[in-house]
């Protein structure tokens, strides 16, 4: 359902008026910026990122279609190819200088996944990791589901499976979640 | 629900339409499901909220400078002018220089129908003025021919031309005459046929004898005109008869 404050936001947009801008950070800044920080590992680049993504989304505003996908769907996809470009640009430059084999652009991604596990919020802890390493792959790190098969080791139709298993228990986590935001 | 929307929300289309990693086609596809089926519509918004949820639960606290940098940056960014204005200025220029272009073959093919109607009636003006002729040309001579003072002359070829066969009509009063000449003996293509009308004694020359057919042929009318007379003469005709060459004469009466 959208919110109030996504209608506003997207009007903003449409109009191109600059309050669209301050709006969009103060709501959605945060969970874009975790989201670049999670596919670069990087603070620094993922500011880069986040700072690229607000001059993309400002100046693309009118390719965004509401009837297409919600605000924050749309935010996202642009963070997460904004930063995926980044990290694959500092990868190339760094195999460049380094001329390393063995370099792969997945490699660290997919280990850090691990480690990333740990920074899970409370209300996606629920989440059974299997779930969440494949969901993490495909959300985050830009993997199609074949690259995530071969990264984590896991066949192609477990990858499937596990990304909708994954995404319905979420459906049922955050259901009760927002069921007990409501209640209270 | 039906085996299609099952089967769909049983593939990974929606999920991958959502992260979008979906091809053109896919994506095509997924929108079509969407728009048409509720329980995919449905399903469709549920991932989105959770993928937003889940986003969320990363959420980082960006550091407070990054906010005016920020600001200053889409700011000092030109916001695109409406590119749907822009489009659609362009679809109109598109649509009337097609319009235009259309209008413009459309009158080049008028104007070429118009030459060519002009041209017909031009050329069916010039036929009916033509057959006015003819018709004044034929009740004429119909007059002429049924007029009792036009008399009727057979000639007939005389031993170097035997096949020669010609009628003349000729009518003082009216003071016209006319030749059928129904048939003509070959010549060498050296020589044709004239006629000479006789004078006053003198054979003053008319035209080079052809074959007429069904069509009378109206020849100079000479007053005091004794006979018509038609002798061999060298191609293009003489100015003064070949007397020994003759091969038919029509000597008039009343003359």
């Amino acid at each position: 359902m959208k919110t109030f404050v996504e209608k506003h936001i997207v009007e903003l947009l449409k109009t191109g008026d600059e309050r669209a801008i301050g709006l969009l950070y103060d709501n959605y800044a945060d969970a874009l910026y975790g989201v670049a920080i999670k596919v670069t590992h990087d603070e620094a680049l993922a500011q880069d990122v986040l700072q690229e993504s607000f001059v993309k989304i400002w100046k693309n505003a009118h390719k965004y279609d509401a009837d297409k996908a919600r605000l924050f769907t749309w935010l996202f996809r642009v963070v997460q190819n904004t930063a995926i470009d980044k990290v694959r640009s500092r990868k190339r430059k760094m195999n460049k200088e380094v001329q390393t084999d063995d370099a792969n652009v997945y490699h660290l991604q997919a280990t850090s996944l691990a480690i990333e596990h740990i920074d899970i919020k409370k209300h996606a802890n629920g989440l059974e990791d299997k779930y969440r390493v494949v969901i993490d792959a495909l959300f985050f790190q830009g993997m199609t589901q074949q690259e995530a098969s071969d990264e984590l080791n896991i066949p192609l139709g477990t990858v499937k499976s596990r990304l909708k298993i994954g995404l319905r228990e979420l459906r049922k986590l955050f259901g009760v979640l927002f069921f007990m935001i409501n209640v209270l | 629900m039906s085996d299609s929307v099952l089967q769909f929300l049983e593939s990974d289309l929606l999920e991958r339409y959502l992260m979008g990693t979906t091809s053109p086609i896919e994506s095509q596809e997924a929108e079509h499901y969407i728009a048409k089926y509720p329980e995919v519509a449905q399903t469709y918004i549920e991932l989105q909220e959770n993928l937003e949820n889940y986003a969320a639960s990363y959420a980082v606290e960006v550091p407070q400078e990054l906010r005016a940098k920020i600001l200053k940056e889409t700011k000092s960014t030109p916001k695109r002018a409406l590119p749907i204005l822009a489009i659609t200025a362009c679809m109109v220029a598109v649509l009337f220089g097609v319009v235009a272009m259309m209008i413009y073959n459309q009158n080049q093919e008028l104007l070429e129908d118009r030459r060519f109607t002009s041209n017909l009636l031009e050329n069916l003006n010039d036929d009916i003025v033509s057959n006015r002729e003819m018709l004044q040309s034929v009740e004429e001579q119909f007059m002429i021919l049924n007029n009792t003072a036009t008399q009727k002359y057979i000639l007939q070829g005389n031993v170097r031309a035997q096949r020669l066969e010609a009628v003349a009509y000729v009518n003082q009063l009216e003071k016209r005459s006319y030749i059928h000449v129904n048939t003509l003996p070959e010549l060498p293509d050296e020589q044709v046929y004239q006629m000479w009308a006789s004078v006053d004694g003198t054979l003053v020359p008319l035209d080079i004898l052809k074959v007429t057919k069904d069509k009378l042929v109206e020849i100079p009318y000479e007053e005091r005109m004794a006979s018509i007379n038609i002798t061999i003469e060298p191609k293009g005709g003489s100015k003064e008869a070949t007397k020994a060459n003759e091969v038919a004469t029509i000597n008039f009466k009343n003359n």
